[in-house]
């Protein structure tokens, strides 16, 4: 999809500022703390962190589906001009669906393959009966299930993890989607499946129009199946680049260290290049950088100001880094108080 | 498999501290119901582990490359074969020998979550093994757990705690001290870094790097992470179902694989750090290792497969369709066998006819002659449910050699990779992978 192309449509889901916050009896865990970004139609976007950097509680939230005490304390979810934060999810259920990690958790041991697919056509689409069924064969076609006319009589513990995964696909084109979220849907997989997987959601991508949000830890999946990647660090999108740019020209030191420290960009016999310390567990509003105690770079400032995103496209692409090393051109003292000015705007 | 001394030269020095010869790990359940045949793990494995080096077992799941390593240790019981350490099988050891393999082998599983007790203070699980074996004096115990913690970057006062209070990568670094508590020359890492983030598993890679710099520690790294094993192993062995299709220096065989299982995987990995290869995608999902294909274990999956020269005129299309009747027949015979169809059938659950399946494979390919009335037979045996009797009739004039012959190795020169396509009379992998490519 070209720049020019996005410029005039409007995206089909904008994630705005959203905050999502857990309060539990000890502490408030600010788990998703102002991530903004954006998906088009037919484009596949990524959201790239560790455990604990808030992206799967980015990816429930966009469902609606964060569980107690959890809750969406701010923001905007736009879904085609409808904030769902304020309109509730109703109107919009099945246009927007997920697959998780593990398969077998999200398929029903108790029912066919078939019984699981047909419920959602029902739902979504209003198909019962011989309809619904040679629907759920269709479906389980287009998701590359071979003999499919036995299969959607099957029940999952029937079919191999790749074939699983599949059949969560078809239950989740089931409901007609127009953003799929893949939370994780390749990690448990093995490399030659996942290849097969990944194939097949770049075909629903590119032949139904579908747009993908994969929320990942893994920067292969990212690097393969992405078209433009936010990367979230402890609650917060600290860059975003198109995938091609971020490889090539990552800015934010914890890009730099994620993707340094990733086996096989490094010399054999090398030591591999870490990160010191741990992803912290944000109990309070973000006032500082929150990598700065692990950052290489960080100086004085770094404890005091909250770097706010700042535009550093080299070219037409879009890019944008959250750090007080930026703008690079403007002299260290003017960039940090053009950071705190952002943030004073915001409030 | 003397040739591999020229790499062990690399890795120190030419006496193996383990030989693998020959090992069969072979898991039966024996049902009250049905008896099944047994589960093949391990199929077969031959190799050599050097002192001082660290090879690599990749695979995917179910490919018993964990299964292998277990049974190296004496954790799972060798059906047949030989572990050959100072000439002694440690395999079938009892008593006094069992104990003595037992403490000079150790092993690191993947989940620490799991495999660290939580009612225990990391000072009494590093401690365990030393207890076990009675080694020197309660004072002296504890002296040693405080300086295995401070060895793989633990703190003293962590004695006291409980697991749960630590992190994944701290929860690693405590089944290593544990493993290392008896002193071993001989680690199995099993997937010691999958369950951590990438900044963690690279202080973990380089702690186990490390440790065998300092300690002289010889490894068996198993792992389904191909860019984690280019980075740690000096030679690596590819599994597939129980069975070990290639094996070599790590570097020339990221650099130049040559079994097409290894092509196939390397190409598979996503982004672009993997490798310059096209990728291929594999039909299908790996054969149950309790029913493995005759001949080659990967002929039914193999993008270079060897097909029969009379049906040389036969399009890519073609031989797509044919292949994936034969797995529908094949899944669809081996699920005849089980209980649970057979609780179906009885309950009155008739087989989706196959005349469907059929009709979408072959609706836009063109076979004719001899190949098309076999495969118009197959269809009639299938309609009749018999699936079994078709898939043989399709294997018998579409099997070719990789069903029919089980491959040996075809290479020297400290490389193995067992691939009828590694004989003269075969083209190469590569050429034939490239050239039906390109007529897809």
């Amino acid at each position: 999809m070209s720049r020019t192309q996005r410029v005039t449509d409007a995206p089909l889901l904008s994630v705005r500022d959203l905050r999502t916050v857990f309060h539990t009896e000890r502490e408030d865990i600010h788990a998703v703390d102002g991530v903004s970004f954006d998906i088009y139609e037919g484009e596949s976007v990524g959201l790239v962190g560790e455990s604990g950097s808030g992206k799967s509680v980015t990816a429930r939230s966009i469902l609606g589906l964060v569980d107690e005490p959890g809750h969406i304390e701010d923001g905007e979810i736009t879904f085609r001009g409808d904030n769902l934060v304020e309109s509730g999810w109703d109107a919009h259920r099945g246009d927007i669906s997920i697959i998780f990690q593990d398969p077998s958790n999200a398929l029903n041991p108790v029912y066919t393959v078939g019984n699981q697919i047909e419920e959602a056509l029902s739902i979504h689409q209003g198909l019962s009966g011989s309809d619904a069924r040679q629907e759920a064969v269709n479906l389980l076609e287009t998701v590359g299930i071979p003999d499919a006319d036995r299969r959607v009589d099957e029940y999952p513990h029937e079919l191999s993890g790749g074939m699983q995964q599949r059949a969560v696909i078809a239950i989740a084109l089931a409901c007609d989607p127009d953003v799929l979220v893949c939370d994780e849907p390749t990690t448990a997989l093995d490399v030659t499946i996942q290849a097969q997987i990944l194939d097949l959601l770049d075909d629903l991508r590119r032949e139904e129009g579908l747009a993908l949000l994969f929320i990942t830890h893994d920067m292969g999946v990212i690097e393969e199946a992405t078209d433009r990647v936010n990367v979230i660090y402890a609650g917060e999108v600290v860059e975003h680049a198109s995938t091609e740019t971020l490889f090539e020209n990552p800015k934010h030191p914890y890009t730099q260290a994620l993707l340094e420290s990733i086996p096989g960009r490094t010399d054999p016999g090398q030591e591999l290049p870490t990160i010191p310390g741990e992803v912290p567990t944000p109990t309070e509003p973000a006032t500082d950088c929150r990598f700065a105690p692990r950052c290489p770079k960080a100086f004085d400032a770094c404890t005091q100001v909250h770097p706010e995103p700042i535009d550093i496209a080299e070219t037409e692409t879009e890019h944008e880094a959250a750090c007080l090393l930026y703008p690079e051109d403007r002299p260290r003292e003017e960039a940090v108080s053009l950071h705190q000015s952002k943030t004073e705007d915001d409030r | 498999m003397t040739q591999n001394t020229l790499d062990a030269r690399d890795a120190g020095t030419e006496e193996p501290l383990v030989s693998v010869r020959d090992l069969k790990t072979y898991y039966t359940d024996d049902s009250i119901i049905a008896s099944k045949p047994p589960v093949k793990a391990v199929d077969g494995v031959s190799f050599d582990i050097y002192e001082g080096e660290t090879l690599g077992l990749v695979g995917e799941s179910g490919c018993g490359k964990s299964t292998l390593g277990r049974t190296m240790l004496g954790l799972e019981t060798a059906t047949d074969g030989d572990v050959l350490v100072d000439g002694t099988d440690v395999a079938d050891l009892s008593g006094r020998e069992r104990r003595e393999w037992a403490r000079n082998a150790g092993m690191v599983f993947q989940d620490p979550e799991e495999s660290l007790n939580d009612r225990m203070t990391i000072g009494e699980i590093v401690r365990e093994p030393l207890d076990a074996h009675s080694v020197g004096t309660p004072d002296e115990r504890r002296e040693r757990v405080r300086d295995l913690l401070d060895t793989v970057g633990l703190q003293p006062e962590h004695y006291y705690r409980y697991p749960h209070q630590f992190s994944g990568g701290q929860k690693q670094r405590i089944g290593i001290a544990r493993a290392l508590a008896l002193e071993p020359d001989f680690l199995v890492l099993d997937e010691p870094t999958s369950a951590l983030d990438v900044s963690v598993q690279a202080r973990i890679i380089n702690l186990l790097n490390d440790l065998q710099n300092d300690l002289g520690l010889t490894y068996l790294f198993i792992s389904h992470d191909l860019s984690v094993m280019q980075h740690i192993a000096d030679r690596i062995a590819v599994m597939y179902l129980g069975n070990i299709a290639e094996l070599g220096p790590s570097r020339e065989v990221f650099a130049n694989p040559e079994h097409p299982y290894t092509v196939s995987l390397l190409s598979a990995v996503p982004g672009r750090h993997g490798t310059d290869l096209d990728r291929i995608s594999l039909p299908g999902t790996p054969p149950s290792p309790r029913n493995p294909p005759n001949g080659c274990p990967f002929n039914t999956r193999c993008p270079a497969k060897i097909r029969p020269a009379e049906h040389d005129d036969l399009s890519v299309d073609a031989w797509e369709a044919i292949e994936a009747f034969r797995e529908v027949l094949r899944g669809r015979a081996l699920d005849q066998d089980g209980v649970f169809a057979e609780v179906k059938r009885r309950l009155g659950f008739v087989d989706a006819d196959v005349t469907e399946s059929v009709d979408e494979l072959f609706s836009n390919v063109a076979i004719d002659g001899a190949a098309w009335e076999t495969i118009e037979d197959a269809i009639v045996l299938a309609d009749s449910g018999r699936y079994a009797d078709a898939e043989a009739l399709l294997a018998d004039e579409f099997g070719g050699v990789c069903e029919e012959q089980d491959p040996t190795n075809e290479l020297d020169d400290g490389r193995v990779s067992r691939c009828h396509r590694h004989r003269d009379e075969y083209d190469d992998v590569a050429t034939v992978i490239e050239r039906r490519r390109a007529d897809d």
